[in-house]
């Protein structure tokens, strides 16, 4: 029976060495859930911040445990996490009540669903209020991690490339796996000096005149990695940039590498216009601050037909998801920042409705769950990003993912086609 | 045909932690468990270990791709293992090995990727089957141990926090620095600290303007998740060694622990002087100025000693090259009864090669990676012929890992009291750490941990 009879919190590690919670939940029927919290870089910006907000999460989850959670009915997951909301609507802090809220719906979530394999995928797929389609994420992969997951001064956060000519899972992974090595290989040629950052993409210095000098040349060593291992680029892969522009953000513009000049928000709408003219680029993410919206839309209408603009950090100074299209043309999902997993789907759901293109999220920090990619799977949708071939909490997404791939009805439908 | 009947084995290819191809089975028993495993890869492998097989096709994956070595789960061995009783583990890896073939048991036909991944998985539905941890499950089924204690030892993480050597691109000849939290009373607080001394390191990254730091090189370039540091040049190789373990006490300091003898934590070394070991001598010293030093293995042994007098060094791996036996003679007798001295290259998880090494004397324990050998059954044989013996055997990953924490379960299964795993950082290693830390709250009060674990072997030392 769904009924609840025992949660437990405890203490596990993420990928870079900070305590996480792990919640574990029973079902009477001896059915056992468990969720771990991923963590991103303002959970843990300072060492304060990251005990803080550990102790904060285990004490909202402690002050529901015995009121709210032992003994309690799951019927349908919705119904119970329409419960979880109401219960936890008294948390002040917006962080806390969606890691709150994530943390116990995805735990009990799995608790209902078994522990197949497939288990989670099916449940998640079988929550009412998702599309029906059955059609796998394309993968979007780390090549180059700089700003505050690396110690280089390319300040970026990420390059990615997108194997948007593969047409299967197995053969996207495959290309993203190639392509990473091959850029291992390039930067030894180069003598280039490289370490993996936090996200599993290499770090290393580029040198130039400018920023567009210096992020040509970063986009150049990808092109020519792409091309090493024999694929074409634009065809077989594109390329994606994540600026994550509130962190490069400086007196009042923008500073892409820590010795360039800084750059005003017209001219890095300018740089992005320039860059997708040069490179095969499927989108932009976060190029601008949250300070900046209202430039968001003037550089959606000069991209528009060749790149998309996604906001991430930048959501949270738009409204709803559904209204970030105005200003972007996709938004970034990250579930644990989100809330249960009905909020989840639906905050997915209300994005692709309104015509954004939604792209699941790992996190900087995470660990070796791989909730995102049976999600991204569940939602069918259209890409989902989990960093650098390096790392298993970056790889076990990918290994879920072939997985899921292996079923019949996922292999008759291909993956599906992003062509912007 | 009964529960444990296996009903189905299914391989497919998936990656490990470098984002190259690995195998994964599946093993599902007719009572419906199913038990699921991947296997690692290593980076250097001796030329006695078992063979992984690799598809020769270079159009995919630069030639490392397993379909072959899946193509063997889902053929041959489906077929041979088929009906099998998942409980008698021995006669199911007996079975792969029969079908393999291949001389000296290289396992190289079927691979022994394909082979160890099935019998890993074998194991995990038997136990789901029972609904046993995997942990008991091999202690009840597999080992069998002499004195039949149904205590477990939580083992003692050895944390590799600073890469040297083929790990690296700095001057230390040695290929790791390890931190073994040996005052941490239960194994979660041994992780506590680790966790605190990993960012404490991390702080260290950048200097006060938020630039890269000088002496800090870049971390993360280790497959493992230690750290690398920078080493000023002309320092020579005791300079060197000296410099790197100045550093890492400091960084354990501004943690708030200690290293020393009462203190929290213990140092180890992994040497893997097979590395730099060069017809008869050892080359030290040459990393960066191209101009090594030749050194006799007397001359090792005495900077040994040295280190031993001088830091908290509890533990040496592969101290000596795997051809010098002349030189683990010695380093056996100068050190044997002061530290523990593992064999990894020099035994490479091999049961003859181990009881080789044991009549000659040589080291005090033995490292045990499971895809050495590539059967479940015979990494556990290893770690009994080690025990019965009085040596020390300590369960190891590889450096291509994958989320898979087989390992942990069989560290305690086994009592080994010592676990190598990495670094407190990426998830390959952080998962194991992960598991473990589920058995400790399982286990609750049936479970010790020691942190002095090795320290038994000097009786002259303790007042």
């Amino acid at each position: 029976m769904n009924r609840i009879s025992s949660v437990h919190l405890a203490t596990v590690y993420t990928s870079t060495s900070r305590p996480t919670v792990e919640l574990t939940i029973a079902l009477e029927s001896g059915a056992i859930g468990r969720a771990c919290l991923p963590l991103g870089y303002t959970d843990y910006s300072t060492p304060a911040t990251g005990s803080l907000l550990y102790q904060r999460v285990q004490d909202e989850i402690h002050a529901i445990c015995a009121r709210v959670l032992l003994g309690a009915k799951i019927n349908t997951q919705n119904e119970f996490d329409r419960l979880i909301c109401d219960k936890t609507d008294a948390i002040q802090n917006e962080s806390i009540r969606a890691k709150v809220r994530f943390l116990v719906s995805l735990a009990s979530g799995r608790a209902c669903a078994g522990s197949s394999t497939m288990g989670l995928y099916d449940y998640l797929a079988s929550i009412p209020g998702k599309s029906t389609a059955h059609r796998l994420p394309r993968p979007i992969i780390t090549l180059i991690s700089g700003g505050r997951v690396a110690t280089t001064s390319f300040r970026v956060q990420a390059l990615m490339i997108a194997p948007t000519g593969a047409s299967s899972l197995a053969e996207a992974v495959r290309v993203g796996s190639e392509v990473y090595h091959s850029l291992h290989e390039i930067l030894d040629q180069h003598g280039q000096d490289y370490a993996i950052g936090d996200e599993g993409g290499l770090c290393t210095d580029f040198h130039g005149r400018d920023a567009i000098s210096i992020l040509s040349l970063a986009l150049d060593t990808v092109l020519e990695a792409i091309r090493a291992a024999r694929y074409e680029p634009g065809k077989d892969v594109k390329l994606a940039i994540d600026f994550a522009a509130s962190n490069c953000a400086a007196d009042g513009g923008y500073q892409l590498v820590t010795t360039s000049s800084i750059q005003a928000p017209g001219d890095i709408v300018a740089l992005c216009v320039a860059l997708s003219r040069s490179y095969p680029i499927l989108f932009f993410e976060d190029p601008l601050a949250g300070s900046h919206v209202e430039y968001l839309p003037a550089l959606k209408a000069k991209l528009a037909g060749t790149a998309l603009t996604v906001a991430d950090d930048l959501l949270s100074a738009l409204a709803a998801p559904g209204e970030a299209r105005y200003s972007c043309d996709g938004v970034i999902v990250m579930p644990d920042r989100i809330g249960t997993l009905s909020q989840a789907i639906d905050f997915a759901t209300t994005a692709a409705s309104a015509g954004c293109t939604a792209i699941a999220s790992h996190r900087s920090s995470d660990t070796e769950d791989t909730f995102i990619a049976d999600f991204s799977a569940a939602m069918s949708l259209p890409f989902v990003k989990a960093g650098g071939m390096s790392g298993s909490e970056r790889i076990a997404k990918y290994n879920q993912l072939l997985r899921l791939a292996e079923r019949r009805k996922m292999a008759e439908s291909s993956l599906q086609n992003n062509e912007v | 045909m009964n529960a444990f009947s296996i009903h189905e084995v299914f391989g497919r290819e998936i990656l490990d932690s470098r984002g190259h191809p690995t195998v994964e089975a599946e093993v599902s028993l007719a009572g419906g468990a199913v038990g699921r495993a991947s296997v690692p890869s290593g980076a250097s492998t001796g030329s006695r270990e078992a063979i992984e097989l690799r598809d020769k096709d270079s159009e995919r994956y630069g030639g490392r791709g397993v379909l072959e070595a899946v193509a063997h789960i889902n053929d041959d061995i489906q077929r041979v293992l088929r009906g099998h009783d998942a409980r008698d583990h021995k006669a199911l890896d007996r079975a792969m090995m029969d079908l393999d073939g291949s001389k000296d048991n290289s396992k190289s036909r079927l691979g022994a990727n394909a082979v160890l991944a099935v019998s890993l998985a074998g194991a995990h539905a038997s136990a789901a089957q029972l609904r046993l941890s995997l942990y008991e499950y091999l202690r009840k089924y597999i080992y069998a141990r002499p004195d039949h204690t149904d205590a477990y030892v939580l083992p003692l993480p050895m944390l590799n926090f600073i890469n040297g050597g083929a790990h690296a691109h700095n001057a230390l000849d040695f290929q790791e620095v390890l931190l073994l939290p040996r005052g941490a009373r239960t194994f979660p607080e041994a992780l506590e600290w680790a966790s605190r001394v990993y960012l404490s390191f991390l702080s260290r990254l950048r200097d006060q303007h938020g630039e890269p730091s000088t002496n800090f090189a870049s971390y993360g370039v280790g497959d493992e998740g230690g750290f690398s540091i920078r080493v000023p040049q002309g320092m020579g190789p005791n300079g060197t060694v000296e410099f790197i373990l100045s550093i890492l006490t400091e960084v354990v300091t501004q943690a708030g622990y200690s290293v020393g003898r009462d203190g929290s934590f213990a140092i180890a070394l992994d040497a893997a002087a097979s590395e730099f070991f060069d017809d008869g001598s050892y080359l030290l010293g040459g990393r960066q100025s191209g101009k090594p030093e030749r050194w006799s293995s007397a001359k090792l042994v005495a900077f040994y000693e040295e280190l031993v007098d001088n830091y908290e060094i509890v533990s040496i791996e592969d101290g000596m090259a795997e051809g010098d036996e002349h030189g683990w003679k010695i380093l056996t007798e100068r050190l044997g009864q002061r530290i523990q001295l593992v064999g990894d290259d020099l035994f490479a998880t091999n049961p003859e090669i181990l009881r080789e090494g044991i009549r000659s004397g040589i080291a005090n324990a033995v490292l045990v990676k499971v895809n050495q050998i590539g059967t479940l059954t015979e990494a556990i044989d290893v770690v009994q012929i080690a025990q019965q013996n009085e040596y020390r055997a300590i369960i190891s990953h590889r450096s291509g890992e994958t989320e898979d924490t087989t390992i942990s379960d069989i560290a305690v299964a086994v009592n080994a009291g010592q676990i190598k795993t990495g670094c407190l950082s990426r998830a390959d290693r952080v998962a194991k750490y992960n598991r473990l830390l589920r058995i400790s709250r399982e286990l609750g009060d049936r479970a010790t941990f020691r942190g002095d674990v090795m320290v038994p072997a000097a009786p002259a030392l303790v007042p």
